[in-house]
Protein backbone atom coordinates (compact mmCIF):
# COMPACT_ATOMS: atom_id res chain seq x y z
CA UNK A 1 0.00 0.00 0.00
CA UNK A 2 2.56 2.23 0.85
CA UNK A 3 4.70 1.45 -2.06
CA UNK A 4 1.58 2.41 -4.21
CA UNK A 5 1.29 5.72 -2.31
CA UNK A 6 4.53 6.64 -3.15
CA UNK A 7 4.09 5.85 -6.81
CA UNK A 8 0.65 8.23 -6.92
CA UNK A 9 2.22 10.91 -4.59
CA UNK A 10 5.39 10.53 -7.35
CA UNK A 11 3.18 11.36 -10.67
CA UNK A 12 0.94 13.68 -8.64
CA UNK A 13 4.64 15.70 -7.94
CA UNK A 14 6.25 15.37 -11.44
CA UNK A 15 2.04 16.45 -12.69
CA UNK A 16 2.58 19.86 -10.81
CA UNK A 17 5.91 20.23 -11.64
CA UNK A 18 4.90 19.92 -15.07
CA UNK A 19 2.20 22.88 -14.95
CA UNK A 20 4.85 24.47 -13.16
CA UNK A 21 7.08 24.12 -15.95
CA UNK A 22 4.71 24.83 -18.30
CA UNK A 23 3.26 27.94 -17.22
CA UNK A 24 5.24 29.38 -15.05
CA UNK A 25 8.72 29.30 -16.85
CA UNK A 26 9.88 32.70 -17.79
CA UNK A 27 10.18 33.88 -20.99
CA UNK A 28 11.24 36.87 -23.24
CA UNK A 29 8.37 38.95 -24.48
CA UNK A 30 9.75 39.07 -28.40
CA UNK A 31 7.21 36.91 -29.66
CA UNK A 32 4.59 38.30 -27.87
CA UNK A 33 5.63 41.75 -28.94
CA UNK A 34 5.72 40.56 -32.66
CA UNK A 35 2.01 39.27 -32.31
CA UNK A 36 1.76 42.71 -30.72
CA UNK A 37 2.50 44.54 -34.08
CA UNK A 38 0.29 41.86 -36.48
CA UNK A 39 -2.77 41.37 -34.42
CA UNK A 40 -2.70 45.15 -33.87
CA UNK A 41 -2.29 45.84 -37.51
CA UNK A 42 -5.32 43.44 -38.07
CA UNK A 43 -7.18 45.09 -35.30
CA UNK A 44 -6.90 48.47 -36.39
CA UNK A 45 -7.64 47.36 -40.57
CA UNK A 46 -10.68 45.39 -39.53
CA UNK A 47 -11.87 48.42 -37.63
CA UNK A 48 -11.01 50.92 -40.21
CA UNK A 49 -13.49 49.00 -42.78
CA UNK A 50 -16.25 49.31 -40.16
CA UNK A 51 -15.47 53.26 -40.82
CA UNK A 52 -16.82 52.50 -44.83
CA UNK A 53 -20.49 51.45 -43.37
CA UNK A 54 -20.52 53.07 -39.89
CA UNK A 55 -23.92 54.44 -39.79
CA UNK A 56 -24.94 51.83 -41.87
CA UNK A 57 -24.21 48.77 -38.88
CA UNK A 58 -24.54 50.98 -35.82
CA UNK A 59 -26.91 53.55 -36.68
CA UNK A 60 -30.84 53.61 -35.61
CA UNK A 61 -31.89 52.73 -38.73
CA UNK A 62 -28.55 50.54 -39.73
CA UNK A 63 -28.68 46.66 -40.50
CA UNK A 64 -28.43 46.28 -36.72
CA UNK A 65 -30.17 48.68 -34.51
CA UNK A 66 -28.88 48.35 -30.85
CA UNK A 67 -32.57 47.13 -29.93
CA UNK A 68 -31.40 44.27 -32.26
CA UNK A 69 -28.40 43.57 -30.92
CA UNK A 70 -28.87 43.74 -27.39
CA UNK A 71 -31.79 40.94 -27.97
CA UNK A 72 -29.17 38.63 -29.57
CA UNK A 73 -27.41 38.71 -26.78
CA UNK A 74 -30.25 37.71 -24.62
CA UNK A 75 -29.75 36.97 -20.83
CA UNK A 76 -25.66 36.84 -21.12
CA UNK A 77 -23.08 38.57 -20.04
CA UNK A 78 -22.23 40.15 -23.17
CA UNK A 79 -22.06 43.92 -23.09
CA UNK A 80 -20.97 46.49 -25.43
CA UNK A 81 -20.69 50.56 -24.63
CA UNK A 82 -21.69 50.86 -28.08
CA UNK A 83 -25.47 49.80 -27.25
CA UNK A 84 -25.90 53.14 -25.61
CA UNK A 85 -25.00 55.95 -28.35
CA UNK A 86 -26.72 56.32 -31.62
CA UNK A 87 -26.06 59.77 -32.09
CA UNK A 88 -23.62 59.73 -35.45
CA UNK A 89 -21.25 62.37 -34.16
CA UNK A 90 -21.11 60.34 -30.56
CA UNK A 91 -20.41 56.96 -32.72
CA UNK A 92 -17.77 58.96 -35.26
CA UNK A 93 -15.96 60.10 -32.03
CA UNK A 94 -16.22 56.49 -30.67
CA UNK A 95 -14.88 55.28 -33.50
CA UNK A 96 -12.31 57.57 -34.16
CA UNK A 97 -10.51 56.64 -30.60
CA UNK A 98 -10.94 53.65 -31.01
CA UNK A 99 -8.82 53.43 -33.98
CA UNK A 100 -6.10 55.81 -32.25
CA UNK A 101 -6.17 53.41 -29.54
CA UNK A 102 -5.57 50.58 -32.06
CA UNK A 103 -2.70 52.13 -33.68
CA UNK A 104 -1.13 53.26 -30.04
CA UNK A 105 -1.41 49.61 -29.16
CA UNK A 106 0.22 48.35 -32.66
CA UNK A 107 3.41 50.75 -32.53
CA UNK A 108 3.24 49.89 -28.44
CA UNK A 109 2.72 53.23 -27.03
CA UNK A 110 1.43 53.47 -23.21
CA UNK A 111 1.30 49.97 -24.74
CA UNK A 112 -0.40 48.23 -20.69
CA UNK A 113 -3.16 50.72 -21.04
CA UNK A 114 -3.74 50.82 -24.63
CA UNK A 115 -3.48 46.82 -24.44
CA UNK A 116 -6.35 46.91 -22.41
CA UNK A 117 -8.42 49.50 -24.30
CA UNK A 118 -8.01 47.45 -27.45
CA UNK A 119 -9.42 44.33 -26.01
CA UNK A 120 -12.51 46.41 -24.57
CA UNK A 121 -13.19 47.97 -27.80
CA UNK A 122 -12.51 44.69 -29.62
CA UNK A 123 -15.20 42.81 -27.32
CA UNK A 124 -17.57 46.30 -27.10
CA UNK A 125 -17.55 45.73 -31.32
CA UNK A 126 -18.02 41.81 -31.05
CA UNK A 127 -20.78 42.14 -29.33
CA UNK A 128 -22.25 45.10 -31.24
CA UNK A 129 -22.27 43.79 -34.32
CA UNK A 130 -22.34 40.00 -33.56
CA UNK A 131 -24.92 39.47 -37.07
CA UNK A 132 -22.60 40.01 -39.60
CA UNK A 133 -19.30 38.63 -37.56
CA UNK A 134 -17.31 35.57 -38.35
CA UNK A 135 -14.02 33.74 -37.76
CA UNK A 136 -11.79 36.62 -38.15
CA UNK A 137 -13.40 38.76 -35.21
CA UNK A 138 -13.14 35.40 -32.80
CA UNK A 139 -9.08 35.37 -33.58
CA UNK A 140 -8.98 39.20 -33.30
CA UNK A 141 -10.60 39.31 -30.23
CA UNK A 142 -8.20 35.99 -28.67
CA UNK A 143 -5.33 37.81 -29.38
CA UNK A 144 -6.04 41.21 -28.29
CA UNK A 145 -7.47 39.70 -24.65
CA UNK A 146 -4.03 37.44 -24.70
CA UNK A 147 -1.55 39.78 -25.79
CA UNK A 148 -2.97 42.03 -22.78
CA UNK A 149 -2.06 40.16 -20.43
CA UNK A 150 1.78 39.96 -20.83
CA UNK A 151 4.32 42.52 -21.09
CA UNK A 152 3.79 42.71 -25.08
CA UNK A 153 5.32 46.51 -24.99
CA UNK A 154 8.51 45.40 -23.67
CA UNK A 155 10.25 45.51 -27.10
CA UNK A 156 9.73 46.65 -30.38
CA UNK A 157 7.79 49.70 -29.71
CA UNK A 158 7.69 52.83 -28.57
CA UNK A 159 7.27 52.20 -25.19
CA UNK A 160 10.72 50.69 -25.48
CA UNK A 161 12.46 53.30 -27.69
CA UNK A 162 11.21 56.05 -25.40
CA UNK A 163 12.88 54.63 -21.88
CA UNK A 164 16.29 53.86 -24.01
CA UNK A 165 16.16 57.40 -25.01
CA UNK A 166 15.46 58.57 -21.26
CA UNK A 167 18.14 56.58 -20.03
CA UNK A 168 20.79 57.80 -22.20
CA UNK A 169 23.44 55.91 -23.78
CA UNK A 170 24.75 54.93 -19.84
CA UNK A 171 20.87 53.14 -19.40
CA UNK A 172 21.42 49.87 -19.21
CA UNK A 173 18.16 49.02 -16.79
CA UNK A 174 16.40 50.18 -19.86
CA UNK A 175 18.19 48.32 -22.48
CA UNK A 176 17.83 44.93 -20.22
CA UNK A 177 14.82 42.93 -21.65
CA UNK A 178 12.91 41.43 -18.86
CA UNK A 179 11.80 37.75 -19.30
CA UNK A 180 8.59 37.27 -17.82
CA UNK A 181 6.27 34.58 -16.24
CA UNK A 182 3.67 36.66 -17.65
CA UNK A 183 4.89 36.78 -21.37
CA UNK A 184 4.82 32.72 -21.01
CA UNK A 185 1.31 32.70 -19.31
CA UNK A 186 0.55 35.61 -22.43
CA UNK A 187 1.47 33.06 -25.11
CA UNK A 188 0.35 29.92 -24.20
CA UNK A 189 -3.10 30.58 -23.47
CA UNK A 190 -3.15 31.58 -27.20
CA UNK A 191 -1.06 28.14 -28.10
CA UNK A 192 -3.84 26.55 -26.43
CA UNK A 193 -6.51 28.18 -27.39
CA UNK A 194 -5.25 27.37 -31.12
CA UNK A 195 -5.66 23.68 -30.33
CA UNK A 196 -8.63 23.52 -28.90
CA UNK A 197 -9.99 25.59 -32.08
CA UNK A 198 -8.20 23.23 -34.65
CA UNK A 199 -9.12 19.94 -32.81
CA UNK A 200 -13.04 21.01 -32.99
CA UNK A 201 -12.46 21.87 -36.39
CA UNK A 202 -11.16 18.98 -37.02
CA UNK A 203 -13.75 17.17 -35.05
CA UNK A 204 -16.83 18.91 -36.86
CA UNK A 205 -15.37 18.17 -40.04
CA UNK A 206 -15.07 14.27 -39.03
CA UNK A 207 -18.94 14.80 -38.72
CA UNK A 208 -19.52 15.46 -42.52
CA UNK A 209 -19.83 13.06 -45.58
CA UNK A 210 -17.59 15.34 -47.62
CA UNK A 211 -14.66 15.44 -45.86
CA UNK A 212 -14.74 11.51 -45.61
CA UNK A 213 -15.38 11.05 -49.84
CA UNK A 214 -12.79 13.51 -50.31
CA UNK A 215 -14.79 16.11 -52.38
CA UNK A 216 -15.08 18.67 -49.69
CA UNK A 217 -12.15 20.87 -50.96
CA UNK A 218 -13.85 20.91 -54.00
CA UNK A 219 -17.53 22.57 -52.78
CA UNK A 220 -15.26 25.25 -51.55
CA UNK A 221 -13.62 26.37 -54.27
CA UNK A 222 -16.46 26.03 -56.21
CA UNK A 223 -18.70 28.52 -53.82
CA UNK A 224 -18.89 31.53 -56.22
CA UNK A 225 -18.96 33.76 -53.24
CA UNK A 226 -16.19 32.50 -51.33
CA UNK A 227 -13.68 32.62 -54.43
CA UNK A 228 -11.28 34.93 -55.09
CA UNK A 229 -9.07 32.85 -57.44
CA UNK A 230 -10.55 30.39 -59.71
CA UNK A 231 -9.72 26.95 -58.80
CA UNK A 232 -12.61 25.22 -60.44
CA UNK A 233 -9.87 23.67 -62.69
CA UNK A 234 -9.14 21.28 -59.75
CA UNK A 235 -12.21 19.54 -61.30
CA UNK A 236 -9.56 17.79 -63.39
CA UNK A 237 -7.61 16.21 -60.73
CA UNK A 238 -9.86 14.42 -58.33
CA UNK A 239 -7.25 12.92 -56.36
CA UNK A 240 -6.15 16.15 -55.56
CA UNK A 241 -9.04 17.42 -54.48
CA UNK A 242 -9.16 14.09 -52.09
CA UNK A 243 -5.87 14.85 -50.62
CA UNK A 244 -6.23 18.30 -49.63
CA UNK A 245 -9.32 17.46 -48.26
CA UNK A 246 -8.28 14.66 -45.90
CA UNK A 247 -4.73 16.45 -44.85
CA UNK A 248 -6.70 19.30 -43.66
CA UNK A 249 -8.84 16.92 -41.64
CA UNK A 250 -6.08 15.17 -40.57
CA UNK A 251 -3.79 17.76 -39.98
CA UNK A 252 -6.67 20.04 -38.08
CA UNK A 253 -7.55 16.79 -35.82
CA UNK A 254 -4.17 16.16 -34.41
CA UNK A 255 -2.53 20.21 -34.76
CA UNK A 256 -3.06 19.78 -30.70
CA UNK A 257 -0.85 16.49 -30.52
CA UNK A 258 1.85 17.02 -33.23
CA UNK A 259 2.66 21.19 -32.56
CA UNK A 260 4.30 20.84 -29.26
CA UNK A 261 6.97 17.79 -30.25
CA UNK A 262 10.27 20.19 -31.70
CA UNK A 263 10.67 17.88 -35.02
CA UNK A 264 6.76 17.48 -36.09
CA UNK A 265 5.87 21.35 -35.47
CA UNK A 266 7.58 23.03 -38.17
CA UNK A 267 5.81 20.86 -40.38
CA UNK A 268 2.16 21.51 -38.14
CA UNK A 269 3.26 25.27 -38.98
CA UNK A 270 4.28 24.96 -42.36
CA UNK A 271 1.22 23.46 -42.75
CA UNK A 272 -0.93 25.99 -41.38
CA UNK A 273 0.58 29.07 -43.35
CA UNK A 274 -0.46 26.98 -46.83
CA UNK A 275 -3.79 26.17 -45.23
CA UNK A 276 -4.96 29.94 -43.83
CA UNK A 277 -2.66 31.00 -46.46
CA UNK A 278 -4.99 29.00 -49.52
CA UNK A 279 -7.97 30.64 -47.37
CA UNK A 280 -6.51 33.77 -48.02
CA UNK A 281 -5.67 33.89 -51.95
CA UNK A 282 -8.62 31.09 -53.04
CA UNK A 283 -11.68 31.77 -50.83
CA UNK A 284 -11.35 35.82 -50.25
CA UNK A 285 -10.77 35.78 -46.40
CA UNK A 286 -7.27 37.14 -46.85
CA UNK A 287 -7.78 38.87 -43.22
CA UNK A 288 -8.97 35.74 -41.27
CA UNK A 289 -6.15 33.79 -43.12
CA UNK A 290 -3.34 35.52 -41.81
CA UNK A 291 -5.34 36.44 -38.09
CA UNK A 292 -4.75 32.59 -37.87
CA UNK A 293 -1.10 32.65 -39.72
CA UNK A 294 -0.35 35.32 -36.77
CA UNK A 295 -1.92 33.42 -33.90
CA UNK A 296 0.48 30.30 -35.02
CA UNK A 297 3.01 32.77 -34.58
CA UNK A 298 2.58 32.51 -30.73
CA UNK A 299 4.28 28.78 -31.25
CA UNK A 300 7.79 30.43 -32.76
CA UNK A 301 10.40 30.95 -29.83
CA UNK A 302 11.20 34.22 -29.01
CA UNK A 303 15.02 33.55 -29.77
CA UNK A 304 13.77 32.93 -33.57
CA UNK A 305 11.81 36.02 -33.73
CA UNK A 306 14.73 38.20 -31.83
CA UNK A 307 16.62 36.68 -34.99
CA UNK A 308 14.43 37.57 -37.47
CA UNK A 309 14.02 40.83 -36.55
CA UNK A 310 17.92 41.26 -36.28
CA UNK A 311 18.36 39.85 -39.17
CA UNK A 312 15.83 41.67 -41.18
CA UNK A 313 16.93 44.91 -39.79
CA UNK A 314 20.87 43.95 -40.74
CA UNK A 315 19.11 43.47 -44.21
CA UNK A 316 17.71 46.65 -44.05
CA UNK A 317 20.46 48.93 -43.28
CA UNK A 318 22.37 47.22 -46.01
CA UNK A 319 20.06 47.64 -48.66
CA UNK A 320 19.55 51.65 -47.50
CA UNK A 321 23.37 51.42 -46.91
CA UNK A 322 23.36 51.13 -50.84
CA UNK A 323 21.55 53.39 -51.64
CA UNK A 324 23.73 55.91 -49.97
CA UNK A 325 22.34 56.64 -47.01
CA UNK A 326 24.83 55.03 -44.60
CA UNK A 327 25.38 57.62 -42.47
CA UNK A 328 21.83 58.45 -41.40
CA UNK A 329 20.85 54.78 -40.98
CA UNK A 330 23.85 53.92 -38.61
CA UNK A 331 23.15 56.69 -36.27
CA UNK A 332 19.60 56.41 -35.70
CA UNK A 333 17.79 53.03 -36.67
CA UNK A 334 20.19 50.39 -37.92
CA UNK A 335 21.60 49.54 -33.92
CA UNK A 336 17.76 49.13 -32.61
CA UNK A 337 17.47 45.33 -32.15
CA UNK A 338 20.97 44.53 -32.65
CA UNK A 339 23.24 45.45 -29.50
CA UNK A 340 20.17 43.72 -27.19
CA UNK A 341 21.10 40.34 -29.07
CA UNK A 342 24.89 40.68 -27.88
CA UNK A 343 24.14 41.88 -24.08
CA UNK A 344 21.12 39.39 -23.70
CA UNK A 345 21.17 36.32 -25.17
CA UNK A 346 17.97 34.93 -24.52
CA UNK A 347 18.00 31.90 -22.20
CA UNK A 348 17.10 28.56 -23.65
CA UNK A 349 14.89 25.41 -23.19
CA UNK A 350 12.89 27.57 -20.90
CA UNK A 351 9.57 29.58 -21.56
CA UNK A 352 7.01 29.41 -23.92
CA UNK A 353 8.69 27.53 -26.93
CA UNK B 1 16.79 19.75 -13.47
CA UNK B 2 19.10 20.12 -16.16
CA UNK B 3 21.74 22.21 -16.41
CA UNK B 4 19.87 24.92 -18.40
CA UNK B 5 17.21 25.28 -16.05
CA UNK B 6 19.75 25.59 -13.51
CA UNK B 7 21.17 28.63 -14.95
CA UNK B 8 17.81 29.40 -15.59
CA UNK B 9 16.67 29.78 -12.13
CA UNK B 10 20.04 31.65 -11.04
CA UNK B 11 19.02 34.32 -13.97
CA UNK B 12 15.46 34.49 -12.87
CA UNK B 13 14.09 38.13 -13.65
CA UNK B 14 10.22 37.45 -12.76
CA UNK B 15 9.56 34.10 -10.11
CA UNK B 16 6.33 34.23 -8.68
CA UNK B 17 5.44 32.81 -5.24
CA UNK B 18 3.55 29.52 -4.23
CA UNK B 19 0.51 31.42 -3.60
CA UNK B 20 0.62 33.23 -6.42
CA UNK B 21 1.16 30.18 -8.87
CA UNK B 22 -1.92 28.39 -7.03
CA UNK B 23 -4.37 31.92 -7.32
CA UNK B 24 -3.36 31.93 -11.30
CA UNK B 25 -3.43 28.09 -11.63
CA UNK B 26 -7.01 28.23 -10.53
CA UNK B 27 -7.86 31.50 -12.97
CA UNK B 28 -6.68 29.56 -15.69
CA UNK B 29 -8.02 25.65 -14.98
CA UNK B 30 -11.52 28.31 -15.17
CA UNK B 31 -10.28 30.46 -18.22
CA UNK B 32 -9.49 27.33 -20.04
CA UNK B 33 -12.57 25.25 -18.91
CA UNK B 34 -14.52 28.63 -21.08
CA UNK B 35 -12.36 28.19 -23.78
CA UNK B 36 -13.08 24.00 -24.44
CA UNK B 37 -16.68 23.88 -23.35
CA UNK B 38 -18.81 26.06 -26.10
CA UNK B 39 -17.22 24.51 -28.84
CA UNK B 40 -18.04 20.56 -26.95
CA UNK B 41 -21.14 21.67 -26.43
CA UNK B 42 -22.11 22.54 -29.77
CA UNK B 43 -20.38 19.82 -31.41
CA UNK B 44 -22.73 17.33 -28.55
CA UNK B 45 -26.03 19.38 -29.76
CA UNK B 46 -27.85 18.62 -33.05
CA UNK B 47 -30.33 21.40 -32.04
CA UNK B 48 -30.08 24.64 -29.95
CA UNK B 49 -30.64 23.51 -26.33
CA UNK B 50 -30.13 20.01 -26.51
CA UNK B 51 -27.45 18.03 -26.95
CA UNK B 52 -24.93 15.93 -23.96
CA UNK B 53 -26.33 15.68 -20.08
CA UNK B 54 -23.12 16.58 -19.44
CA UNK B 55 -22.54 19.45 -21.60
CA UNK B 56 -25.41 21.30 -21.40
CA UNK B 57 -25.24 21.81 -17.52
CA UNK B 58 -21.64 22.59 -17.42
CA UNK B 59 -22.19 25.40 -20.19
CA UNK B 60 -25.20 27.02 -18.58
CA UNK B 61 -23.07 27.79 -15.72
CA UNK B 62 -19.65 28.63 -17.71
CA UNK B 63 -21.33 30.53 -20.28
CA UNK B 64 -21.80 34.09 -18.65
CA UNK B 65 -17.86 33.98 -18.65
CA UNK B 66 -17.64 32.67 -22.18
CA UNK B 67 -20.38 35.07 -23.57
CA UNK B 68 -18.60 38.30 -22.33
CA UNK B 69 -15.18 37.17 -23.36
CA UNK B 70 -16.57 36.06 -26.77
CA UNK B 71 -15.34 32.96 -26.59
CA UNK B 72 -18.62 30.84 -27.44
CA UNK B 73 -17.70 29.74 -30.83
CA UNK B 74 -18.28 26.22 -32.21
CA UNK B 75 -15.48 26.52 -34.82
CA UNK B 76 -17.02 24.48 -37.55
CA UNK B 77 -15.46 26.12 -40.37
CA UNK B 78 -16.38 24.57 -43.62
CA UNK B 79 -18.19 22.04 -41.39
CA UNK B 80 -19.47 19.09 -41.20
CA UNK B 81 -19.71 19.97 -44.87
CA UNK B 82 -18.87 23.39 -47.29
CA UNK B 83 -22.85 24.16 -47.76
CA UNK B 84 -24.85 26.46 -50.23
CA UNK B 85 -24.11 30.04 -49.78
CA UNK B 86 -27.10 32.12 -48.79
CA UNK B 87 -27.62 35.92 -50.23
CA UNK B 88 -30.13 38.41 -49.50
CA UNK B 89 -31.94 39.88 -52.69
CA UNK B 90 -33.94 43.16 -52.08
CA UNK B 91 -36.38 45.25 -54.45
CA UNK B 92 -36.98 48.98 -53.70
CA UNK B 93 -40.12 50.24 -55.00
CA UNK B 94 -41.33 54.08 -55.42
CA UNK B 95 -44.31 55.30 -55.85
CA UNK B 96 -42.86 58.97 -57.39
CA UNK B 97 -42.49 57.14 -60.82
CA UNK B 98 -38.76 55.84 -60.28
CA UNK B 99 -37.68 52.90 -61.51
CA UNK B 100 -37.20 49.81 -59.08
CA UNK B 101 -33.80 49.51 -57.80
CA UNK B 102 -32.45 45.41 -57.34
CA UNK B 103 -29.63 44.92 -54.86
CA UNK B 104 -27.90 41.56 -53.74
CA UNK B 105 -26.17 41.35 -50.86
CA UNK B 106 -23.10 40.71 -50.70
CA UNK B 107 -22.51 42.14 -53.87
CA UNK B 108 -18.75 42.14 -55.24
CA UNK B 109 -19.08 45.08 -57.46
CA UNK B 110 -20.24 47.27 -54.33
CA UNK B 111 -19.08 46.13 -51.66
CA UNK B 112 -15.23 46.88 -51.69
CA UNK B 113 -12.66 46.02 -49.83
CA UNK B 114 -13.26 42.10 -49.59
CA UNK B 115 -13.66 42.29 -45.58
CA UNK B 116 -16.61 44.64 -46.19
CA UNK B 117 -17.71 42.35 -48.74
CA UNK B 118 -17.71 39.49 -45.94
CA UNK B 119 -19.56 41.77 -43.87
CA UNK B 120 -23.05 41.81 -46.27
CA UNK B 121 -22.61 38.10 -46.94
CA UNK B 122 -22.66 37.40 -43.35
CA UNK B 123 -25.09 39.51 -42.81
CA UNK B 124 -27.10 37.45 -45.51
CA UNK B 125 -25.75 34.12 -44.22
CA UNK B 126 -26.81 34.89 -40.48
CA UNK B 127 -30.51 35.99 -41.70
CA UNK B 128 -30.76 32.63 -43.35
CA UNK B 129 -29.63 31.02 -40.14
CA UNK B 130 -31.97 32.32 -38.15
CA UNK B 131 -34.70 31.60 -40.38
CA UNK B 132 -37.71 30.20 -38.51
CA UNK B 133 -40.73 29.51 -40.36
CA UNK B 134 -43.76 31.39 -39.66
CA UNK B 135 -46.12 28.27 -38.98
CA UNK B 136 -44.90 25.61 -37.04
CA UNK B 137 -44.99 22.13 -37.67
CA UNK B 138 -48.07 20.48 -35.78
CA UNK B 139 -46.14 18.72 -33.18
CA UNK B 140 -44.50 21.53 -32.08
CA UNK B 141 -48.03 23.41 -32.35
CA UNK B 142 -49.31 21.19 -30.13
CA UNK B 143 -46.78 21.34 -27.37
CA UNK B 144 -46.74 24.47 -25.39
CA UNK B 145 -43.43 24.95 -24.37
CA UNK B 146 -41.81 24.02 -27.65
CA UNK B 147 -44.39 26.92 -29.23
CA UNK B 148 -42.88 29.34 -27.07
CA UNK B 149 -39.32 28.81 -28.29
CA UNK B 150 -40.68 28.40 -32.30
CA UNK B 151 -42.11 31.78 -31.79
CA UNK B 152 -39.57 33.46 -29.74
CA UNK B 153 -37.11 32.58 -32.26
CA UNK B 154 -39.13 33.09 -35.18
CA UNK B 155 -39.92 36.71 -33.75
CA UNK B 156 -36.01 36.94 -33.87
CA UNK B 157 -35.43 36.31 -37.31
CA UNK B 158 -38.62 38.90 -38.31
CA UNK B 159 -36.87 41.27 -36.16
CA UNK B 160 -33.49 40.98 -38.20
CA UNK B 161 -35.12 41.15 -41.43
CA UNK B 162 -37.87 43.75 -40.90
CA UNK B 163 -34.43 45.79 -39.52
CA UNK B 164 -32.62 45.11 -43.20
CA UNK B 165 -35.89 45.72 -44.82
CA UNK B 166 -36.09 48.85 -43.20
CA UNK B 167 -32.65 50.28 -43.69
CA UNK B 168 -32.72 50.07 -47.06
CA UNK B 169 -36.12 51.79 -47.39
CA UNK B 170 -34.60 54.86 -45.47
CA UNK B 171 -31.40 54.62 -47.72
CA UNK B 172 -33.53 54.83 -50.93
CA UNK B 173 -36.29 56.71 -49.57
CA UNK B 174 -38.37 53.50 -51.16
CA UNK B 175 -42.21 53.29 -50.35
CA UNK B 176 -41.91 49.45 -50.30
CA UNK B 177 -38.89 47.12 -50.05
CA UNK B 178 -39.01 43.31 -50.96
CA UNK B 179 -36.74 40.91 -49.70
CA UNK B 180 -36.43 37.85 -50.79
CA UNK B 181 -33.65 34.90 -49.61
CA UNK B 182 -31.99 32.68 -52.12
CA UNK B 183 -29.65 29.73 -51.98
CA UNK B 184 -26.50 29.31 -54.72
CA UNK B 185 -26.63 26.20 -55.07
CA UNK B 186 -23.27 24.61 -55.67
CA UNK B 187 -22.05 21.95 -58.49
CA UNK B 188 -20.61 18.81 -57.91
CA UNK B 189 -17.77 17.96 -59.30
CA UNK B 190 -19.46 15.69 -62.16
CA UNK B 191 -22.62 18.70 -62.94
CA UNK B 192 -19.78 20.92 -63.01
CA UNK B 193 -17.23 18.92 -65.65
CA UNK B 194 -19.92 16.43 -67.67
CA UNK B 195 -22.51 19.00 -68.80
CA UNK B 196 -20.01 21.81 -69.46
CA UNK B 197 -22.13 24.53 -66.51
CA UNK B 198 -21.30 27.50 -65.31
CA UNK B 199 -20.86 27.95 -60.97
CA UNK B 200 -22.62 31.13 -61.84
CA UNK B 201 -25.98 29.72 -63.73
CA UNK B 202 -28.99 30.82 -63.24
CA UNK B 203 -30.62 28.04 -61.97
CA UNK B 204 -28.03 27.29 -59.55
CA UNK B 205 -29.63 30.32 -57.46
CA UNK B 206 -32.78 29.40 -55.72
CA UNK B 207 -35.50 32.22 -53.94
CA UNK B 208 -36.70 30.62 -50.83
CA UNK B 209 -39.89 30.85 -49.52
CA UNK B 210 -41.23 31.62 -46.32
CA UNK B 211 -43.27 28.27 -45.92
CA UNK B 212 -41.76 25.20 -43.43
CA UNK B 213 -38.91 23.53 -44.45
CA UNK B 214 -39.54 19.64 -45.54
CA UNK B 215 -37.32 16.87 -45.31
CA UNK B 216 -37.76 16.04 -48.57
CA UNK B 217 -37.33 19.14 -50.04
CA UNK B 218 -36.11 23.12 -50.14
Amino acid sequence: MNRLTHIISAWAADILAGWNRFWFSETQPHTLAMIRILAGSMLFYTHAVWTLDLMAFLGPDGFLPNELARDMQGDSAAWSYLWYFESPAILGALHLFALTIFIMFTVGYYTRVTSVLATIITLAYCHRLSGAFFGLDQVNAMLAMYVMLGPSGAVYSVDHWLARRQAGQGGKQADRVKSTVSANVAIRLIQLQMCVIYLFGGVSKMRGEMWWDGSAVWFAVANLEYQSLDMTWLVRSPWLIALLSHVTVFWEAFFCALVWPKRTRPIVLFMAVCVHGGIGLFLGMWTFGLAMIFANYSFVPPTMTEALVSGGSNWLRRLTNRAGGADRIAGRTGTEFAPERKRHRPKMGSGAN
Amino acid sequence: MTQNQNKATENADDRWSPTRRAIVSGLLIFHLTAVFLPPFAFQTSSVPGTGSPLAQPLMGWISPYANATYLNHGYAFFAPDPGSSFLLRASMEFDDGRETIHRTMPDLQVDWPRLRYHRHFMLSEHLNASFIPAVPPPEVANNPAELAVWQRRRAMYEARRDAIVNHLQKKHGAARVRLRRVEHRLLDPFEFSQSNRSINDPDTFIELSDTPRREDGP
